[in-house]
């Protein structure tokens, strides 16, 4: 049973809800879409003779495991996903069986309304041939869309799940080189003249106006593995390392073989408008400026034998010292040999150990999360589900760093809190419990972040902010119980995450509070924790993107302040509340020291840049950058 | 009684289909003209202004822009063009029609969401069509504040309940200008509920009046 926890939430973190995972407040007009997507969860979601908030179709091919995949390999091994990449002749299709052999199943044709669709989406015209025109601010009140997608017939699926990084005036002084990546329907859908077929977004500025333009994107490109094919299917992670000018991305990678996919691109590689030209990048762009370096599969295995949820990456900025400017990459994966937290590190030239697996984790371990201490030190937390019961419990693990391609070698680790009302939780049957009301996303869930600061005394104080439901409501009558007020709450450690203080609630404002991030300005000293709170809207149902910060020094939150407008982030055209599922925003704070000089960047989705669709205006879903200076 | 065969409305007039899989719920009203004679029916329903969108892998159409439109016959074989009841923007749904007998007037209730830039939440209009014309006049708006269809009752999440598919609508009066009366009975959320002590949205059955 806890495999299909690990199933659900994998599933909404990666592509495509095979099942239809979430049940609530999907109705809104037009109301053609709202009556069928009913009728379908009428269908989908309902246990016994009780409508429930959601349930997950496992495909064939990875029911009865005790481990199972994150969504872009669950959507690959669905009838549904099968069908749509034969339709579309995306080359993903022709691993599928052998990935999934006897097992594999029968491909379901996408409706002839969807194969029309597509063909407007592959017709011409929709390729970006140029940078954004003209200024972009970067603190309008909604942020700015973060990509060069035309606005005609822009692609109903969200580009979602965005997290940035930035290299400090990497352009020129004042002028950050900035880097978002996301997942990107784009992948999925259109043919090779509008993309190149990976979910793998990539968004580049690297203007020498100092603004939130886009010179550049694409989905990273495909590469070759022990002579095979692996291609982007998502899960896309960013790092930067300013001491050596250099950015790294990771995604998930799927042909005949699988894994972590790795890549470097340098500074002067991203400005190099030879190597990275301007527009949207179709393979042989972005093979020119994403794999100057040699990309790196980690953890890679054969694809008939794999699992594997979103990695997450981290960079040691250090100038010196046994690990400086290593990369370590963890991702919840297994298979018939192993499961739980890998852990691999890799030379800042993508040179990686095999990879292993963190003592203390098994199959219930997922979201890791990991940051390099300013001494090194690296620090992972992730989230271990109960096998009894829904709660969950929060784990923290340092590792000491070994000079990649070395292995670290990591402690045991320690319970940071135990969460009693985890959201999204799973309550067996494949039915989740505590899904926030009113927000229409494909799953809010409990994932953990933290950040560590070095303190005037040379220790370190590591901060770590999760979700959690303070109130649930249940209905009754067997219902689903529901979450009518999530929180953010902060708890931090002193002594290397061996003891943890009382969570302390980051915001106890009415409404949900969700999807905390955290990041620290080692110049400033600076945590900044950044999260979506439904506060100004009495609906619970419209976000703005919130900060606190946490004071150099000081361990006692800030008051909260609010960083955007209300903002839709769940209302793409034609209600693809299924298909949302954000389940992060990203924060990353740098400075030089001087107050007022440090910048704060927040990703996240947003509709407040509309497509038009057969010539009407419409809200529709795309990854968005803010920033805010302190 | 007699009666006549039932007509293809969408193909005499060769407009585009009902909203594809939905439940569009089409509504008709009556009004006897001034010459005692002639009942002119005037019918509500419905559409996609423009062709609908494949969008979902489950095979879901979505519209881009919904509008309420009619069209009105008197003698049930022969309709005249179908006109948007309002050309704003964004989406108006649930039509729904009554005749005041009183005063011969037609009213015509609907949900728009033509006041939110992101086009979700709504409002309750009603529009007119005066005495002897078959001409839509200028909408009145019934609600100042606004609804989100987005948004339930956390009781109702688990069965998915909502705004329904439907307005209710009925007028009457006493021949007076000034005495009419139209009911408008609907669907709203503005008002909080409180569960576990903490106030949220909550669906309702709400009603409002417009006197003319």
């Amino acid at each position: 049973m806890k495999a299909l926890k690990t199933t659900l939430v994998s599933t909404l973190c990666g592509w495509l809800s095979v099942g239809g995972l979430h049940g609530q407040n999907t109705i809104t007009p037009p109301p053609s879409a709202a009556s069928h997507l009913r009728e379908v969860r009428e269908k989908q979601n309902t246990v016994g003779d009780v409508p429930q908030t959601g349930i997950l179709r496992v495909p064939r091919a990875f029911q009865g495991r005790s481990v199972l995949p994150a969504g872009p390999l669950l959507f690959l091994a669905s009838g549904e996903g099968r069908g749509l990449l034969e339709a579309t002749h995306h080359p993903l299709a022709q691993y599928l069986s052998r990935a999934f052999g006897g097992n594999a199943e029968a491909p379901i044709p996408p409706s002839p309304a969807m194969l029309s669709r597509l063909a407007a989406m592959s017709s011409n015209g929709r390729l970006s041939s140029g940078a954004a025109a003209g200024t972009v601010p970067y603190t309008a009140s909604a942020g700015a869309r973060f990509n060069l997608e035309p606005r005609a017939n822009a692609v109903l699926y969200p580009k979602a799940r965005s997290w940035q990084t930035f290299i400090p005036n990497g352009v020129a002084q004042g002028d950050d080189l900035i880097v978002q990546a996301a997942d990107d329907f784009r992948g999925n859908l259109a043919t090779d003249s509008n993309w190149d077929q990976s979910l793998s977004g990539y968004y580049v500025h690297r203007s020498t106006t100092a603004d939130c333009s886009v010179q550049f994107e694409g989905g990273l490109p495909s590469f070759q593995f022990q002579g095979n094919t692996v291609m982007g299917i998502g899960d896309t992670v960013v790092a930067a390392d300013p001491m050596r000018n250099a950015i790294f991305i990771a995604d998930l990678r799927f042909g005949n073989a699988a894994g972590v996919g790795l890549f470097r691109a340098s500074a002067s590689t991203l400005l190099n408008p030879s190597l990275c030209p301007n527009g949207t990048h179709l393979q042989a762009q972005a093979t020119s400026c994403w794999e100057v370096s040699p990309p790196a599969l980690v953890f890679g295995q054969d694809v008939a034998d794999v699992t594997g949820g979103q990695p997450r990456i981290a960079v040691d900025e250090r100038p010196t010292g046994t690990g400086a400017g290593d990369v370590y990459v963890v991702q919840p994966t297994g298979n018939s040999q192993a499961s739980g937290i890998f852990l691999a590190a890799c030379t800042n030239t993508l040179t990686c150990s095999a990879g292993a697996v963190i003592r203390g984790t098994d199959v219930n371990s997922i979201f890791p999360y990991a940051q390099v201490r300013p001494d090194g030190l690296i620090t992972i937390s992730y989230t271990e589900m109960s096998t009894t019961s829904s709660t969950e419990t929060i784990n923290f693990v340092t590792c000491t760093p070994a000079g990649a391609p070395n292995q670290p070698v990591c402690g045991s680790p320690t319970a940071v809190v135990n969460v009693a009302e985890p959201l999204g939780a799973f309550l067996g049957g494949g039915v989740v419990a505590n899904e926030p009301v009113n927000l229409n996303l494909g799953l809010v869930t409990t994932y953990p972040k933290h950040a560590n600061r070095r303190d005037s005394t040379g220790k370190f104080t590591s901060f770590l902010v999760y979700d959690d439901c303070k109130h649930v409501f249940n209905p009754g009558n067997g219902a689903t119980p529901v979450c009518v007020a999530a929180e953010v709450l902060m708890t931090l450690s002193t002594d290397n995450g061996n003891t943890w203080s009382t969570p302390v609630s980051v915001d106890a404002a009415a409404g949900h509070h969700f999807f905390p991030a955290i990041s620290t300005d080692a110049s400033t000293g600076t945590t900044n924790i950044v999260y979506y709170t439904t506060e100004k809207d009495p609906f619970k149902h419209e976000v703005s993107v919130a900060l606190n910060p946490i004071a150099a020094g000081s361990t006692t939150l800030g008051a909260p302040q609010f960083l955007t407008k209300s903002l839709d982030i769940d209302d793409d055209p034609g209600n693809q509340g299924f298909f949302l599922f954000s389940t992060f925003i990203g924060a990353i704070a740098r400075g030089n020291g001087t107050p007022g000089q440090s910048r704060l960047y927040t990703s996240f989705d947003s509709t407040a840049v509309s497509g038009t669709y057969e010539g009407r205006s419409l809200p529709e879903s795309n990854n968005h950058i803010l920033l805010h200076t302190f | 009684m007699t009666g006549t065969a039932p007509g293809d409305l969408l193909l005499t007039n060769g407009d585009r289909p009902f909203l594809p899989g939905d439940r569009t719920f089409p509504k008709h009203a009556n009004r006897l003209e001034s010459d005692g004679k002639t009942v002119t029916t005037f019918i509500v329903y419905d559409r996609c202004e423009v062709p609908t969108i494949g969008s979902t892998l489950i095979g879901a159409n979505f519209c881009p822009k919904t509008d309420v439109v009619i069209t009105s016959s008197t003698d049930g074989v022969n309709w005249s063009p179908i006109t948007s009841v309002t050309t704003s923007r964004a989406q108006q749904f649930f039509g729904t029609v009554a005749t005041d007998a009183s005063r011969e007037t037609v009213n015509i209730a609907y949900y728009s969401t033509q006041n939110d830039p992101l086009q979700q939440h709504l409002q309750l209009f009603l529009a007119q069509v005066a005495p002897g014309s078959t001409a839509v006049g200028v909408p009145h708006l019934l609600t100042s504040t606004f609804a989100d269809a987005q948004a339930q009752s956390p009781i109702l999440v688990s069965f998915d309940e909502s705004f329904g598919d439907h307005l209710g609508l009925a007028a009457a009066g006493t021949g007076t200008a000034g005495q009419s009366h139209a009911y408008v009975s609907f669907t709203w959320n503005s008002v909080q509920g409180t569960y576990v002590g903490t106030t949220n949205p909550d669906l309702n059955n709400h009603l409002t009046r417009l006197d003319y």
